[in-house]
């Protein structure tokens, strides 16, 4: 069954339908939240909500843009709403904290988080990239994420975003700048030791 | 190493990476979440319809409190008035 037939019978209420669009594109969808999130937890919440958005407004699939397209968009509008509400907890937590004594239990994200994904050896340096990939925009973030980590195609991430394929090309870039320029304020003096510690 | 190769060494830390994979489990959740929707989204909509309710009776209570008080100050000056005319006969003829 296609995926165009697979949503139709999504929208007719079959469980069984999503169920083979989340074979094929459950893993994909965590992957890109977990790239957010940088949390297992918070992760598996939004992937059972992305699918969950998807067998509730399948009817509503105008069949203009491709499948994938679609459920990557869901994706990224719920990851980005995710941080946008963690900020905003953040900032009252810091507002909460000024009067409350014990605010110890208050956690927000892993700022050791190292991606299951990355190689072995390449797991302390990824923990820095993640960390710097948190200081770029939402639009930087998105294309750097979609291109670099989930490897779409640039076509692919331009129709995601709803960008022309140049501007994609040229967030891509600017992310890159940006990380380069996040990541020489964690680079330790000559010499010294290769792995940072988040303190 | 110098400090650019390190930089270049970190932003090439993701190459070659693999896909995270979902919990095993992911989709009976989901299937149990679809079977059982969370009641979530009819409680906040009573939520903001109590503060709607709220922010519509101190609207109401304080449209109420100004028109009150302008009729009671258009009535005293008139009185007032009344009363400045009597004391001085303005008027008053012979």
């Amino acid at each position: 069954m296609n995926e165009k037939s697979l949503l139709k019978s999504i929208a007719l209420g079959s469980e069984e339908a999503l169920e083979q669009l989340y074979n094929h594109y459950g893993d994909r969808v965590y992957n890109t939240i977990i790239s957010y999130t940088k949390n297992a937890e918070d992760s598996e919440e939004l992937l059972h909500d992305v699918f969950i958005t998807i067998y509730n407004t399948a009817r509503t699939f105008q069949f203009n843009s491709s499948v994938s397209t679609w459920i990557y968009r869901i994706t990224v509008n719920k990851s980005l709403d995710f941080l946008r509400k963690q900020k905003s907890q953040k900032r009252q937590g810091i507002l909460t904290s000024l009067y409350v004594k014990d605010t110890s239990e208050i956690k927000y994200e892993s700022a050791d988080f190292v991606h299951p994904g990355v190689k072995l050896e390449n797991k302390e340096d990824a923990k820095l990239l993640f960390r710097a990939i948190d200081t770029l925009s939402e639009h930087q973030k998105t294309a750097f994420i979609l291109t670099q980590i989930e490897g779409l195609p640039q076509k692919e991430v331009a129709e995601i975003m709803n960008q022309t394929r140049k501007s994609v090309e040229s967030l891509v870039q600017r992310a890159k700048v940006n990380l380069r320029k996040e990541l020489e304020k964690y680079y330790p003096e000559r010499g010294k030791s290769k792995n940072i510690t988040s303190d | 190493m110098n400090k650019k190769d390190r930089i270049e060494e970190i932003m090439h830390s993701v190459g070659g990476m693999q896909r995270a994979k979902a919990p095993a489990d992911a989709f009976s959740k989901i299937r149990q979440k679809l079977a059982d929707p969370p009641k979530e989204q009819e409680t906040s909509s009573y939520r903001w319809l109590g503060v709607a309710a709220v922010i519509l009776l101190v609207i109401c209570s304080n449209v109420v409190i100004i028109s009150n008080y302008y009729s009671n100050e258009s009535w005293s000056q008139h009185s007032d008035y009344l009363q400045l005319t009597s004391d001085f006969n303005l008027y008053e003829n012979g």
